[in-house]
């Protein structure tokens, strides 16, 4: 019964972070913005990373999805409603984690009234709008034939279906080509907007003349890019694991990867040519944010996050003769990207921030703030529960990979990946336990240095420090736990994959490998999933 | 009637670096920790004997072209045409602080909803006066939740005193006016005296002058 | 940009454009709200009273006007009608008072958190915990006022009737309720009655006394051409908040600031020049400025001829005291020394101070007679951009008439031959701790201090604390001392009691503080805490008169010991140079009496006129008692003697009598007074009025020759606390405590502006200013001992270790380490808790052995990687 207690597995671990998050966001909401260790120094910190990473992601997907509806690449129409859906869930947590970070998130609203035109987040927020319809009509276009056929069906999938057609009961041909008209259409005017959407995210950055870091024009361009690469990994990881392992499913994999591949070189490319003009230029406050990212005590987001783990490994997986031929292989590679982007959210948001404005400017008055947040007891309780359940699922993942039907180098290297994952977290966790202190201790006293793990060593009185509180970590944690079920759920639900309604068989693989079992599990009607272990394994 | 445009020079030559200044705009405005519109940097240059500490005070330049109010994307933020005071709306800022990336002097904060004492004192508790508004330190109410910044004691200066920075410093080397005012002390300083502003490589035309 | 130069309605207008176009419609938005709302809003944000009172953060009281709304301070401001605040030379007072306003401190700016702060006092406690130590909670229970009171009256009392009223050892803050306590303490009997001023100036007292006449000179800066500072940080230590205005008004007019100093202090910072010394060293430096200026002829000649005495023997003194000797001494540079003599005797008029920088060490008061002579040298001696001796007809204390205490004082005062009133804290608190006292105190009364933290030598104060039977701490917080003592009494923040504050100005002005609001918790002010407490004990004075119940100045009994305080204030004003009463006070602008006459320079000058009608005798001579100075009477040429009122005189056997060239009658025959040998002017008193010059009497100063003394005969005459001859000269003497290959630095520590003593430690805007008080060292010196910024060393002297966070700087002389003082706490409060190293515990608990001034700064340590 290994799948079964996957899916239990699956669940559970999802169903306890979201809920520890959503407990995160609760005491959030109650307590305001004092539980983040930002400060007036640095105001922006891992819900913004967080947010431009969803946004990037949603982008990226969304590109992607054009790229069939508009400009005809067939090829990848397995694709495009898984592309488009994640697109909407990406969105959606992108925009909880902006709205986590307002001080007054009861005012969010408010940004439809009182207008300002000068604004790129204010365009953004109109990019936000246009966009999320554009993309969920489309969405709904392509998958109208298949929900009205779906809404047939008992259970929980035929009602959800059922609502989702609006009446809709035309199931002819030419509807069909209509349908197909009007997505092209709006793939068309999707097309500018995805790319406001996230070229306008990079531009928010792009138009701050007080930060040289953003301030150059390329900085939107990269945006795109990484979105991209991103939104791209994120597709074919998906399709990779959980698509329809049919006939032309590898070599999609492969061709997906090596879009992705291209893309993420590109933004590499890109990524070089800021940094060695900025060397060049040698300009104190520019240079001074590379050196605090690459050098500072965050070193690895940069080096083992965002190039190792986010860029060279990937790449190598993909172009290699061998890895990148095996659609689980280039799965893996597409995984990584997509962690490893975060690390170059991380990278865009704060770096800019330690490094103060004018010398001294910093140190003038303690920003730190002064009676911040405290570390609670409940805090380290939640984050152990929160490490268990990342640790268990890390180890899971290691189990699977080690099961893998290859070769025994893959598989050690397999379990070697597994490892830098379990590490990952590890260090997130360690970090996330010393990071009670610093912004209080700053000017509060506190040992001279305090050790950060693989981190250096920060100075007591640096308050150019900002390390993601507990609640940061928990409520993003929480956020994207509740994506992820989302997503998980419209998997299972929603018609993502064409169907074909003369082999009823071929319903699509959940994510949790097993497949053609969610009808015998809503049959039951108790809600339990996936009691047949007649799956695919990886 | 002729626009207003509200300054400060600041002395180099007299501030001696004692942070009055920081102080009383915390005692005026009821800034909580994290949250100083007056604060002096101080930077010490040379080397044994030969040492020299330099005392920088700064605040908000309430820019003739603030970089700060364009980005806010609610419009809380904005020039006023009037005295060409940098102001911002507490009941509308949503706390995005888009602002405080894009200003390049570091002169807005946000108001974490930090106090100095838990609970907070009587003193703490009390209403900040800032925009001649009256507003009580709740949790959850502006300016909780806000970016706040230097209003040159916008309050004061409507009833017709100095910024409290420029009342309680001790060696003078603070003087408000407007600089539209060719007769007012400050014009005539600035006119005078060689001066400069910071970061004016970024166009902001700041309206705070240093003097050397 | 151009964008930004559209107004707000430019904003509006395009925005609901483009809202417009996005939803269709468009919000009226609300931003006019503020710009209206101002006008209505704008009085209720100054609404209340605005009462004038004195600040108390620190001693230098400057005046304060505070904004009191339903009995709760709403904003506190400088106020313009005191001159404490505004400057210091009256003609300066006047026109800037209108021009520039006052000023206030950060400390001054902070006074609401201190008045609100959670941590304080707010009932008397009572501790249940027998052990007394830094690690021991007291176990406090609150208590009753009657209890507290009550206990403390008893044990009071019943020390007296056993005899032992020594036996009350009184510790007292000077700038505030001095007055009431010192008279409790005299009529309760105990001669031990100390307070603060021995742990901060009392060698610079000394020092000017002897040089000058005047214990507190102040310098007329704003008027100098040249500002030399010796271990002064007036910048930042403000003392007075006047200080920064008139020390950069004299920059602005040309003047030269020059700091000598081991550390480059905030005001070192803003000076033109800055002069790292080796500690203790400044005399030898003062010494061989003086040679300079005697031998490149740079003095005043008309002053040095006419206004002061022993200038040849000083010349002779001084004329191998050369720059390279100093230089040896000073680590400054002959070269250095050579610029500053030229550079002081060209710039005119040039002001030599100097404050607890070379005050606070062993050798501190002949150092400082040094330095203070150079202003002699240079003429700047009460004349304008000099060291001007202030006029002080504040108020006047009439000391309550207490019985003769025979019993001898803890301290030895008068074994230190210019110690001051103030007593010496360290004699008495390492004598009672040691055991060598004459006898053990039993009860302690400690109001508004704290021991522990001020008085170097920590663990002596607390073996000292711990020996008394009772120790009674009168305080807002618990600080250390308090921890130490058997009962807490609630003390008042400065806005909620009275006092009269003689301000620091040259001329004479009276500032009264006053209740602002209530005490907050309800509590006694500590002035009538003592009046209670004398109550209690039905203490009266020598009269038999019921001392604390009687009004001074309605001689009525007094049901209320607020009123009754008040008017013990009001006979002090009364009788001082105010000549109103309290009420009157309270009336006057900024509640603050200024002297009308204002600054006078050249009050040496000030001719002393004889009585109308005055008879000059030329024949006669005075009698004195055996071995006194007072004269008994006098004696006429035919051999008849007077007493002073004109009374016939019969000479006692053994008195003296002095033929003197003139004996002045007033015109009813009593005695006005004489002129001795030396031609100085004395009164029927026998204490000096002025001196003959020419055929004039002239006021001259307050030293025995009425002269400046480069010479002092008076010193000679004494011996020190160790038995030594005081020497004549300011001669230079190495202090006692040297760096060795053991403790290879020099440790001093200075204050900023940031905080006042060890007091204001729980306020958390103060704290924000400087939270930390780390150990500054040179770059070379961290160099060499492998010590980085911000690192975690051990800080260690023969009697302490401890560790401290390091702060490599260049501002500081490579043989030094320092810190500011007042950190280290172990209470006082949560917030003050924790922060910094608290210096008092590396030190001695000693004294200079002239003037009783605690040692703070004559301490060696070595320092090393924790």
């Amino acid at each position: 019964m290994k799948n079964k207690n996957s899916v239990i597995a699956y669940w559970t671990l999802l169903s306890v972070v979201a809920l520890v998050g959503l407990a995160a966001i609760a005491l959030r909401v109650f307590q305001g913005m004092s539980v983040t260790n930002l400060t007036s120094l640095i105001p922006w910190g891992l819900w913004v990373a967080f947010y431009i990473y969803f946004i990037g992601l949603s982008a990226g997907s969304f590109l992607i999805s054009t790229m069939i509806y508009v400009f005809d690449i067939k090829r990848f129409e397995p694709i495009g409603r898984i592309a488009l859906f994640s697109a909407f869930v990406a969105l959606s947590a992108g925009l909880v984690f902006i709205l986590l970070d307002l001080g007054h998130m009861e005012r969010f609203w408010t940004v439809f009234i009182n207008r300002s035109s000068t604004s790129v987040l204010e365009w953004e927020i109109h990019f936000y709008n246009l966009y999320l319809a554009i993309l969920l009509s489309e969405l709904w276009l392509l998958m109208r034939r298949d929900l009205i056929r779906r809404s047939a069906q008992p259970g929980l999938v035929g009602l959800v279906c059922r609502l989702l057609t609006f009446g809709s009961k035309d199931l002819s041909d030419e509807s069909a080509a209509n349908d197909m008209r009007m997505v092209k259409i709006l793939g068309m005017l999707g097309v500018p907007v995805a790319i406001g959407v996230h070229g306008g995210t990079g531009a928010i950055f792009a138009v701050v003349k007080a930060r040289p870091y953003w301030y150059t024009g390329l900085f939107p361009l990269i945006f795109i890019v990484s979105a991209l690469a991103s939104g791209g990994a994120l597709l074919t990881f998906l399709y990779a694991y959980f698509g329809h392992k049919d006939e032309q499913h590898t070599s999609l994999v492969v061709a997906l990867g090596k879009m992705v591949g291209g893309f993420l070189a590109l933004d590499l490319v890109f990524m070089g040519s800021e940094l060695l003009v900025g060397f060049y230029g040698g300009i104190p406050d520019h240079v001074a944010v590379y050196r605090a990212m690459m050098f500072g005590p965050f070193w690895y987001v940069f080096w083992v996050g965002q190039l190792l783990v986010g860029a060279l490994i990937p790449l190598t997986l993909i172009f290699n003769k061998y890895t990148g031929k095996i659609s689980g292989w280039v799965g893996a590679a597409s995984a990584l990207i997509v962690l490893g982007i975060v690390g170059v959210r991380l990278n865009i948001v704060i770096p800019p921030f330690t490094v103060p404005l004018m010398p001294g400017v910093d140190t003038a008055y303690p920003l730190a703030r002064f009676a911040a947040f405290e570390f609670k007891d409940w805090y380290l309780a939640a984050f152990t529960v929160a490490i268990v359940v990342f640790l268990l699922a890390a180890g899971l993942l290691i189990r699977h990979l080690s099961q893998l039907p290859t070769r025994p180098v893959e598989r050690w290297l397999a379990r070697a990946a597994g490892l830098v994952v379990m590490l990952g977290f590890l260090m997130m966790g360690l970090r996330f336990l010393g990071v009670g202190t610093p912004v209080t201790a700053s000017i509060m006293g506190v040992p001279a240095k305090l050790p950060l793990f693989f981190g250096g060593v920060l100075r007591a009185n640096d308050p150019s420090f900002y390390s993601p509180s507990a609640l940061e970590w928990l409520s993003s944690m929480g956020v994207i736990a509740l994506a992820v079920m989302g997503f998980s759920l419209g998997w299972l639900l929603l018609p993502l994959q064409e169907e074909h309604p003369s082999e009823p068989s071929t319903t699509p693989p959940s994510p949790f490998h097993f497949k053609s079992s969610y009808k015998s599990g809503y049959k039951s009607g108790n809600g339990e999933m996936g009691t047949q272990a007649n799956g695919e394994s990886l | 009637m002729t626009k207003k445009r509200y300054g400060m020079a600041i002395d180099l030559r007299r501030c001696v670096g004692c942070e009055a200044c920081t102080v009383a705009c915390k005692q005026e405005n009821h800034t909580p920790p994290g949250v100083a519109y007056a604060k002096v940097i101080k930077e010490e240059v040379g080397e044994f004997p030969h040492v020299r500490r330099h005392f920088l005070p700064v605040l908000c330049n309430h820019c003739e072209n603030p970089p700060c109010v364009p980005v806010c994307p609610v419009g809380a933020t904005w020039k006023r045409e009037e005295d060409g005071i940098v102001v911002i709306d507490y009941d509308i800022c949503i706390g995005c602080r888009y602002c405080m990336t894009a200003c390049p002097y570091g002169a807005r904060y946000f108001d974490f909803g930090d106090n100095y004492n838990q609970p907070q004192n009587e003193f703490e508790g009390r209403s900040s006066p800032e925009y001649g508004e009256d507003r009580p330190r709740q949790a959850g109410s502006s300016p909780i939740g806000n970016v706040r910044k230097c209003t040159f004691c916008l309050h004061r200066v409507a009833r017709g005193e100095q910024p409290a920075c420029v009342l309680t410093c001790m060696p003078r080397a603070r003087i408000f006016g407007d600089l539209n005012d060719p007769e007012s002390e400050i014009a005539r300083l600035v006119a005078e005296r060689r001066g400069f502003r910071l970061k004016e490589e970024l166009g902001t035309e700041p309206n705070v002058f240093y003097l050397e | 940009m151009t964008i930004t130069k559209f107004s707000r309605r430019d904003f509006i207008k395009l925005a609901g454009l483009t809202g417009g176009i996005a939803l269709g419609s468009r919000f009226i938005p609300s931003h006019a709200a503020p710009a209206k709302s101002l006008a209505s809003a704008s009085q209720a944000t100054d609404a209340g009273e605005w009462i004038p009172t004195a600040c108390n953060m620190c001693g230098g009281q400057t005046g304060i006007l505070v904004r009191v709304e339903n009995g709760q301070v709403m904003k506190i401001e400088p106020n313009p009608d005191n001159p404490i605040g505004v400057a210091n030379i009256s003609s300066d007072y006047w026109v800037w008072k209108n021009t520039d306003g006052a000023a206030m401190c950060p400390k001054g700016n902070a006074g609401p958190m201190a008045l609100y702060d959670p941590d304080r006092v707010k009932t008397p406690l009572k501790r249940t915990n027998p052990k007394k130590g830094p690690n021991e909670d007291p176990g406090w229970v609150a208590i009753s006022w009657d209890e507290a009171l009550n206990t403390i009256a008893a044990k009071l009392n019943a020390l007296r009737e056993n005899d032992e009223a020594e036996k009350l050892i009184w510790f007292c803050e000077d700038h505030s309720f001095k007055d009431i306590q010192e008279d409790f303490c005299k009529l309760y009997g105990t001669p031990n009655f100390l307070n603060h001023s021995n742990l901060c100036d009392v060698s610079r007292k000394a020092a000017f006394t002897l040089t000058m006449g005047d214990g507190r000179p102040l310098g007329d800066f704003a008027h100098a051409r040249y500002i030399l500072l010796f271990g002064w940080n007036p910048l930042s230590a403000t003392k007075f908040s006047h200080l920064p205005r008139i020390f950069t008004r004299a920059i602005e007019n040309g003047a030269k600031l020059v700091v000598v100093d081991p550390y480059l202090s905030q005001t070192s910072a803003r000076a033109d020049e800055w002069i790292p010394i080796r500690p203790a060293t400044d005399g030898a430096l003062a010494l061989a400025l003086a040679h300079l200026l005697i031998q490149w002829n740079l003095y005043d000649h008309d002053f040095v001829e006419n206004w002061t005495t022993g200038f040849d023997e000083f010349a002779a003194f001084v004329a191998d005291k050369t720059p390279e000797w100093a230089e040896q001494i000073t680590s400054v540079p002959a070269s250095t020394i050579r610029r500053m003599a030229r550079e002081m005797g060209e710039k005119r008029p040039a002001v030599v101070d100097a404050w607890s920088g070379p005050g606070q060490q062993s050798n501190a008061v002949q150092g400082g007679r040094a330095i203070a002579l150079l202003n002699a040298l240079l003429g700047s001696v009460d004349r304008p951009g000099g060291m001007m001796n202030p006029e002080r007809n504040g108020n006047a204390h009439q000391k309550a008439h207490g019985a003769k205490i025979e019993k001898p004082r803890l301290d030895n005062l008068s074994l230190y031959p210019f110690g001051h009133s103030s007593g010496v804290y360290t004699e008495a608190l390492r004598s009672i701790a040691d055991g060598s006292a004459a006898y053990l105190p039993k009860v302690g009364m400690v109001v508004f201090q704290n021991l522990v933290l001020s008085v170097p030598g920590t663990k002596n104060v607390i073996e000292a604390l711990k020996k008394l039977e009772l120790l009674v701490v009168v305080d807002t917080m618990l600080s250390e001392t308090a921890q130490m003592a058997d009962i807490v009494i609630p003390g008042t923040n400065y806005l909620e009691r009275y006092d009269l504050t003689t301000n620091w100005v040259t001329w004479s002005s009276v500032s009264l503080r006053q209740p602002v609001v209530e005490p907050i918790f309800g509590q006694l002010p500590e002035y009538e805490f003592v009046t209670e407490l004398g109550r209690r004990m039905g203490l009266k004075d020598a009269d038999d008169a019921d001392f604390f119940n009687i009004g001074a100045v309605s001689g009525q009994p007094l049901a209320s010991t607020k009123a009754w305080y008040e008017e013990y204030l009001s006979e002090q004003l009364l009788k001082g140079g105010p000549k109103m009463s309290l009420d009157d006070l309270k009336q006057q602008p900024g509640a603050c009496w200024v002297d009308p006459t204002g600054t006078r320079y050249e009050k040496f000058k000030d001719e002393v006129k004889l009585p109308e009608g005055a008879r000059v005798e030329n024949d006669w001579a005075v009698v004195f008692a055996s071995g006194g100075a007072t004269p008994l009477g006098v004696r006429d040429e035919s051999g008849a003697a007077f007493q002073p009122n004109g009374s016939p005189l019969s000479i006692p056997s053994d008195a003296k009598v002095q033929s003197v060239p003139q004996v002045i009658l007033e015109k009813d025959g009593k005695l006005w007074g004489f002129v001795d040998a030396q031609g100085i002017l004395k009164g029927a008193d026998g204490k000096g009025k002025g001196f003959l010059h020419g055929d004039k009497f002239f006021k001259g100063w307050n030293t025995p020759s009425r002269l400046v003394e480069f010479v002092s005969a008076q010193a000679a005459a004494k011996k020190d606390r160790n038995g030594n001859t005081v020497d004549a000269l300011p001669v230079y003497t190495p202090r006692d405590w040297f760096p060795d290959e053991k403790y290879p630095l020099y440790l001093i520590n200075w204050k900023e502006a940031s905080h006042t003593h060890s007091r204001t430690f729980n306020n958390p805007w103060l704290i924000e200013l400087m939270g930390w008080n780390r150990l500054a060292l040179n770059t070379a010196t961290a160099e060499r001992l492998g010590i980085q910024d911000g690192d975690e060393v051990w800080v260690e002297s023969p009697y302490a270790k401890s560790k401290a966070l390091a702060r490599v700087t260049q501002g500081m002389h490579p043989e030094v380490v320092g810190w500011q003082h007042g950190f280290g706490h172990w209470a006082l409060g949560h917030i003050a808790k924790g922060k910094g190293t608290a210096d008092g515990m590396f030190n001695r608990t000693i004294s200079d052995p002239i003037a009783g001034m605690a040692l703070h700064k004559e301490v060696c340590v070595k320092v090393y990687k924790a």
